[in-house]
């Protein structure tokens, strides 16, 4: 009976004093999963804030992006007027050609005919290196002054 | 049924033998800090470093008070146990 009395005692002395210090262990156990938890939320924080400037600088490079864009619609739009004024001034070039008997050799003789009548009518020779109105014929001479010329003007 | 009232037969029981558990812990954990205490009489006595003496008053009273959270906290634990037993 007493033998049976001590071992039950024994028994359950070792079961108290497993139950005594279990408070402790939960206490550590806690205060380990606390710092892990911690430790993760830090990283976790830390993989956030990486996301968060990921994010931002993505958005500046978005609002970058539409600006070109939109610069580059108004250049589309530009170009096309430019084509379409491009495209008009074609036509009436080629209505005006075609209206001057489409020959431009023609063109070109009957300038060079103007150009001659003008320079008669100025005195000079066409197509020379005479045109010069220091040169040539009717060419303006320079005569040098006399002393006594050169006393009255001073 | 009759396993309910041997339950309850056995509940004042183990209440005691873990009681006495108990105590037997809270007093051998005691000890370290009454000897502990003894010491920095002692020491005190003998005009020891100061800064040692706080050490071990300091060391005294932590393992007195964490005994006594755990004496506490044994106690509700098993009190509340053998209730639920009765």
């Amino acid at each position: 009976m007493e033998t049976t009395l001590f071992s039950e005692f024994k028994s359950t002395f070792i079961t108290s004093a497993h139950n005594y210090f279990s408070p402790l262990a939960k206490i550590w156990s806690f205060v380990c999963t606390s710092s892990r938890l911690e430790t993760a939320a830090r990283l976790q924080l830390d993989a956030l804030n990486k996301i968060e400037n990921k994010v931002l600088n993505l958005e500046s490079q978005n609002r970058d992006l539409l600006g070109l864009v939109r610069s580059l619609q108004i250049n589309q739009k530009s170009i096309s007027l430019l084509h379409a004024d491009f495209e008009r001034i074609n036509h009436e070039a080629h209505r005006i050609d075609t209206r001057i008997s489409g020959n431009p050799m023609k063109m070109h003789s009957r300038n060079i005919r103007v150009k001659a009548n003008l320079a008669k009518v100025r005195g000079h020779h066409v197509g020379s290196a005479t045109n010069s109105p220091l040169q040539g014929k009717g060419a303006v001479r320079w005569k040098k002054s006399t002393k006594h010329e050169r006393d009255q003007t001073s | 049924m009759e396993e309910n009232t041997d339950q309850t037969k056995w509940a004042p029981k183990t209440f005691f033998f873990e009681a006495v558990s108990g105590i037997l812990i809270f007093i051998t954990i005691a000890l370290a800090a009454i000897f502990l205490s003894y010491s920095v009489s002692y020491l005190e006595a003998i005009k020891f470093d100061p800064v040692i003496i706080y050490g071990l008053k300091a060391a005294e009273y932590a393992i007195f008070g964490c005994d006594l959270f755990l004496f506490a906290v044994f106690l509700f634990a098993t009190t509340k146990k053998t209730y639920r037993g009765l």
